[in-house]
């Protein structure tokens, strides 16, 4: 099966993909891009904002801020998951998108159709294409992999993430459809904003300075020129 | 009674980027005659200096105005090697015109600004310690310099943002010595990205304070003069440990200065060694940052020349058209050049 995976230079390429799933282990068809977007497409601006806007304000504090400054990408990434989730309840909230956390796993029950999970994504080391962290527990390792989980609803797992492009001051947004810690499929979401906005947004809008610490008046000794 | 200005002829041509012989033959004189004209051994008649103004686009006025020209000994540079001769003599032109239109300007509109420029000595502390004093002379605030060109402009300084035509040219100031009540002038590559234009107007205000005397190596002095005035080592030092280009990154958004910037000062401040800052610059090169850094600076606006563009509209109430005479230009190149509603004005020559 043909799958996106990105080079070093992140450039998009067709390769190929990961061995085919053994069905009796599914309790449903795996999804592809074309059925993913089907399924999600409506709800590309709510998970655009979801990601997007804590992001950017984490770009605006760590352009502000030293304490934001010192934050690696693990650190970050900690610290956009709870905005990321409020977010998400904002956005979503009188929708039948539902924020849900059980058994340790917090997820968007769309529709009970799907369950989403805002993840970071990274360049994987070993191999071309993109994975996430997650530690390896046995109830992990079986969400991940698509199985059936005791006292959780058995829907697709898929998964929004984001990556973080130019040294941290931007992001990519990604939708995925896992298998363990590889992504079974893997494509860009498209641009839901229309206008990149970023942490320079906001500087590139500041308001001018009332006071420009000038002032230019007619001299009034002067002979008139022309 | 007017008297012609040779000065003015070579500005214009030098302005279009000919040589003495191109004019020559585009108005059917002899290089001889240009030369002649140019050098002031003899005044053009009058059907002769109508060609000229023809080709060279100037109203017959502009050859009689009464400015001279500053040569490259009183500007200083931000620029490569590389530029050549014929390019660096357009920009002089350029630069000249613009510093003659705001000089025409100011006989009838006086700046009144809350600082001044100073002409300060290079002490023991050497130019980091200049850009110390200036920044507390202008009684800017600890942190980042919220705006180069508004810091220049709160002290009387005129900047203009110019297509130089050339990548190989950043900025360009002239405070003359023999000028002392006329601001200072600082001139910048309009389509440089904000943070390159904020270090080079930096390095252009070393310039202008520091070197009325000359020093051993005044571009070096200009440099490290901008990096304290832009990045305080006191200020900047505690937050250059454990250095990763994703810090730099976020310290280029708030400290306005290039990625590039950050780390030279890093090094220059020892808080990486030479091999770090090797590591450091090759990865930058490997990335692309070294041609486009990540998290682009917003350009900064010059307001000052605007500013006294307006006080020659409302509070003289001179139209276009006016104006254009007293700049001696055509009226349809002052209205394309300045007369876009006003606001927002932008040089575009």
């Amino acid at each position: 099966m043909p799958c996106i995976i990105h080079d070093k230079d992140d450039r998009i390429q067709i390769g190929r993909g990961v061995r085919p799933v053994q069905k009796s282990l599914f309790s449903h068809d795996v999804l592809d891009e074309e059925k993913l977007e089907q399924m999600l497409a409506p709800l590309y601006p709510p998970f655009w904002r979801m990601l997007r806007e804590p992001f950017d304000d984490l770009a605006a504090r760590r352009a502000s801020d030293r304490a934001f400054r010192i934050l690696d990408e693990g650190e970050c990434a900690q610290w956009l998951r709870p905005q990321i989730m409020d977010c998400a309840r904002r956005e979503f909230s009188g929708s039948e998108v539902l924020v849900e956390k059980r058994r340790q796993q917090v997820y968007l029950n769309v529709g009970g159709l799907l369950a989403v999970t805002p993840k970071k994504f990274r360049r994987n080391a070993k191999k071309p294409g993109l994975t996430f962290s997650a530690y390896g527990t046995p109830q992990n390792l079986k969400y991940w992999q698509q199985q059936s989980i005791d006292g959780l609803p058995m829907l697709p797992r898929i998964i929004i993430g984001y990556q973080f492009i130019a040294e941290m001051t931007d992001i990519r947004i990604w939708i995925a459809y896992p298998h363990g810690r590889t992504l079974r499929e893997c494509y860009l979401m498209p641009d839901q904003s229309g206008v990149v906005v970023g942490q320079f947004a906001a500087a590139a809008h500041e308001q001018p300075d009332e006071d420009r610490g000038f002032e230019v008046k007619p001299k009034k000794d002067s002979r008139k020129l022309g | 009674m007017r008297k012609f200005n040779p000065d003015m002829m070579v500005l214009a041509r030098e302005r279009k980027g000919w040589t003495q012989s191109a004019l020559g033959k585009l108005v059917d004189l002899t290089q001889a005659t240009i030369s002649r004209y140019e050098a002031g051994i003899v005044e053009p008649i009058p059907e002769h200096l109508d060609r000229i103004a023809t080709k060279l686009e100037r109203p017959a006025g502009f050859f009689y105005l009464d400015e001279h020209l500053y040569g490259a000994s009183s500007m200083f540079h931000r620029k490569r090697k590389s530029l050549s001769v014929k390019d660096e003599r357009r920009i002089h032109a350029q630069v000249n015109e613009l510093r003659i239109r705001a000089s025409i300007l100011l006989r009838e509109a006086e700046i009144h600004s809350r600082a001044k420029f100073h002409r300060l000595e290079i002490g023991k502390d050497g130019p980091e310690g200049v850009a110390r004093q200036l920044r507390q002379i202008w009684q800017l605030p600890n942190g980042p310099v919220r705006s180069v060109v508004g810091s220049i402009e709160r002290a009387g300084g005129i900047v203009f943002c110019c297509p130089f035509g050339s990548d190989k040219i950043d900025g360009i100031s002239q405070w003359p010595l023999d000028c002392d009540r006329a601001p200072p002038v600082f001139f910048v590559r309009d389509d440089a990205p904000g943070d390159r234009q904020r270090w080079t107007l930096a390095h252009e205000l070393g310039h202008v304070v520091m070197h009325h005397m000359p020093t051993d190596d005044p571009e070096k002095d200009a440099d490290r003069f901008a990096a304290e005035f832009l990045l305080p080592a006191r200020e900047i030092q505690p937050e250059l440990d454990r250095l990763s280009l994703q810090k730099v990154a976020a310290l280029k958004c708030y400290w306005k200065v290039s990625m590039a910037a950050i780390i030279w000062q890093a090094h220059s401040l020892g808080t990486i060694n030479e091999y770090q800052y090797r590591y450091f610059m090759s990865q930058m090169s490997m990335r692309g940052y070294r041609k486009c850094e990540p998290a682009p600076i917003p350009t900064e606006e010059p307001q000052l020349f605007d500013a006294i563009m307006e006080v020659h509209r409302r509070s003289h109430g001179r139209s276009a058209s006016h104006l254009a005479d007293l700049l001696q230009m055509h009226e349809h190149q002052f209205r394309e050049e300045y007369w876009r509603g006003m606001s927002g004005l932008r040089i575009a020559m």
